[in-house]
């Protein structure tokens, strides 16, 4: 199986939430440690993947973020300005039509032209040639695809556009289309929750990915999942946290206020979440017949490179143990 | 003192929920309008996508955009007795689009015709965009028809705060009939007729944009304009009417939100931007806080901060005399629950104090299992409204 690290562009999708900017941000260092140059590209959420990476800022150009990892920023109205400069050639005229009203309420009703555009954007990443010689400037382009909370969202939009549209932007949906399809170039990424929600519309995702738009899912990735703290097997709670031992640790951790009913009901809640994470992983593997990557969750209070490095540590387990 | 959401839901006439998608959103504004229910109103819960399990419980699993009302025998199953009656309506985008066209077009061939044409099919259904407008539409309707004390609306997780305050006033903008005139109608006509030297330039312009965008779009673009031609000043009177039931004294704001960084942010964003609206903001509710076990956690955050977490766990662990490892990851559990805890807590009183100061905060505990049905709506107003109701 082709790893989905050796496409040339990985799509990560997800609604808000789900921690796709860390999961991007892992896919990308991951690849950089296997010796490629690797662009991040974010068109929100930037100023997390900068936290994570502790660099300032993210710029529209690529700037380096870490050890084979680039950042780059992807501001919806610059790149349609540049698409729309390059195909009118005046700028003065380009201008005027980009900064009026009516392109102003166009560009917001009709997101499957914005969107897509960017989409074209982040695939002539891919095709970037480093200055002197005549190799591609990156070996992976990762995109941490804007959360549109439905559907396949950003994924269906070449194809929902080149039915409504004519011209060159029918030729640009059709080309990005073709590229999305490519499973030689193009990976799928979707990141989930072990949550009721996410992980229907997580199956729903898959549904309409393979059936409809005849694409596949390359990494299905369910973050924030719980561990299994007793291997399976919950012991007595009351019992052990109610034994000498148990009382001593107890009112080491805790202090002497410690309440051990509240402590036995918030062991318990933690084993209940973790026993639903597996129910909703078994849930996930079995309607889509894939496997589910279990990133678990991290205990911090802030996301910075400490924390990166973890989640790509356990992705790299995960997906050396899946191939 | 009586509780400050129950003041707001007796007294005023519509609660807009907002926040951002994955925080409890819709649940919470079914409890609101639950709570009102039981408190003798009539309420009325607008919903933009619950889910699947919850719309079934309330009844609307099948119905977009048609206002049920809420079994009330199922409120006996849930425990509880209601002295009002519940309303649950799904928000059909489309459905609520195409009814406003019907409204404001006597023409049955001009209404054919912006029906069925591919921008507005387009427009109409993509859920980004129109639904903002869309829930503010369906609010007006229901307020203007007058039949319920309350109505709750959920609103769509957009995320841009802006975008959906703005809603009323960006609609009216992409009507405006000088964009239109300047940008359109040239577009349509050329070769049709011979225009002067503005005319020819533009003419030209649009020769330019159509090869880029590709005529028929345009066409189609144009075409809907036109068909919308005399319904402008409608359109734009109704724009303004909505803007001003989102500014009436009777109106009020909750912000939903959850305790992670993400979901506060956008909460945050949204708090001032209602204050520069001037919008009334009256509540803020935060769903799923992480509880600690302990009365008083101070002491525990402190040697939390100080010898950090392995330490902390390590000297519990060495307290209990024998190793046996349920203990260390009962404890281990234990611990990183109070981390949990700890986080939300001090992101609560940031934001209590920031973007929140001087509003009503009410935290709702993490529960144990997700919430679809009528008696999780109960347990969930239990939480967020101090007593059992």
């Amino acid at each position: 199986m082709l790893s989905v690290l050796d496409r040339r562009l990985l799509v990560v999708s997800g609604k808000g939430g789900v921690g796709k900017t860390m999961i991007s941000a892992a896919l990308a260092r991951l690849a950089a440690r296997g010796g490629k140059k690797v662009l991040l590209v974010n068109m929100e959420g930037q100023g997390r993947t900068a936290q994570l990476f502790g660099v300032d800022e993210i710029t529209a150009e690529p700037r380096p973020l870490a050890d084979g990892v680039w950042g780059a920023l992807l501001d919806p109205k610059a790149v349609a300005f540049q698409f729309i400069l390059r195909q009118l050639r005046v700028r003065r005229l380009v201008r005027h039509i980009v900064e009026s009203n009516l392109f102003d309420a166009w560009f917001r009703v009709s997101p499957a032209i914005k969107e897509m555009i960017c989409l074209g954007r982040v695939w002539s990443f891919t095709e970037d040639k480093s200055r002197w010689r005549k190799t591609p400037r990156w070996d992976l382009v990762v995109f941490d695809a804007p959360a549109t909370g439905h559907g396949l969202g950003l994924l269906q939009l070449p194809e929902q556009a080149s039915k409504l549209l004519l011209g060159p932007m029918r030729k640009h949906a059709v080309e990005v289309q073709a590229m999305l399809e490519d499973r030689e170039r193009t990976g799928t990424v979707l990141v989930t929750l072990p949550e009721d929600l996410p992980v229907n519309e997580a199956l729903h995702f898959h549904r309409e990915l393979t059936g409809r738009l005849g694409m596949q899912l390359d990494l299905l990735v369910m973050n924030m999942a719980f561990p299994d703290r007793f291997d399976g097997e919950a012991p007595d709670l009351e019992q052990l946290l109610g034994s000498t031992a148990g009382r001593r640790s107890l009112e080491r951790l805790l202090g002497s206020g410690c309440d051990r009913e509240a402590a036995v009901a918030a062991v318990r809640a933690s084993v209940a979440r973790g026993e639903r994470t597996r129910r909703y992983a078994l849930e996930l593997a079995e309607g889509t017949g894939q496997d589910v990557v279990q990133v678990p969750f991290v205990y911090a209070e802030r996301f910075g490179l400490e924390e990166l490095r973890v989640v790509e540590a356990t992705l790299a387990q995960r997906l050396e143990g899946a191939s | 003192m009586s509780d400050p959401l129950d003041e707001l839901l007796r007294e005023r006439r519509v609660v807009i929920c907002c926040g951002s998608g994955g925080v409890g959103k819709t649940t919470t504004s079914a409890t609101l309008a639950l709570r009102a229910a039981l408190l003798g109103r009539r309420a009325v819960v607008c919903t933009i996508d619950p889910a699947r399990r919850l719309a079934n419980s309330l009844g609307i699993g099948e119905l977009g955009n048609e206002v049920v009302q809420v079994d009330p025998s199922r409120f006996a199953a849930a425990g509880v007795e209601a002295d009002g009656a519940l309303f649950a309506l799904m928000l059909d985008t489309k459905r609520t689009f195409d009814r406003l066209i019907e409204r404001y077009t006597a023409d049955p061939e001009r209404r054919k015709a912006i029906l069925n044409n591919k921008f507005y099919q387009q427009m109409s259904n993509t859920v980004v965009g129109s639904s903002d407008y869309m829930a503010m539409e369906k609010l007006y309707e229901l307020s203007e028809e007058g039949d319920f004390d309350l109505i709750v609306l959920d609103t769509p997780p957009t995320k841009h705060a802006l975008d959906f305050l703005q809603a009323p006033q960006r609609m009216k903008r992409a009507f405006d009939r000088s964009t239109l005139d300047i940008f359109l109608r040239p577009w349509a006509e050329v070769g049709k007729r011979s225009f002067g030297f503005i005319g020819r330039a533009l003419g030209r312009v649009v020769k330019k944009v159509d090869d880029l965008i590709g005529m028929s779009f345009v066409t189609e673009l144009a075409e809907f304009f036109q068909a919308f031609e005399g319904l402008y000043d409608g359109f734009r009177t109704r724009a303004d009417r909505v803007d001003a039931l989102l500014r009436d004294p009777g109106t009020s704001f909750v912000v939903v939100t959850a305790p992670q960084p993400l979901p506060l942010e956008e909460a945050g964003y949204f708090c001032e931007r209602l204050r520069e609206f001037e919008m009334d903001l009256s509540a803020v509710v935060v769903n799923r806080v992480e509880q600690s076990c302990l009365e008083d956690p101070s002491d525990l955050r402190a040697r939390l901060d100080a010898a950090g977490h392995a330490a902390e766990l390590e000297a519990a662990q060495a307290a209990a005399g024998d190793a046996d490892p349920h203990l260390d990851a009962a404890l281990g559990a234990l611990l990183d629950q109070e981390r949990l805890a700890k986080g939300d807590r001090e992101r609560i009183e940031a934001f209590r104090a920031g973007p929140a100061a001087g509003v009503y905060l009410r935290e709702v505990p993490r529960f144990t299992h997700d919430i679809y049905d009528l008696s999780g709506l109960v347990t969930l107003a239990g939480e967020l409204f101090g007593g059992r109701p």
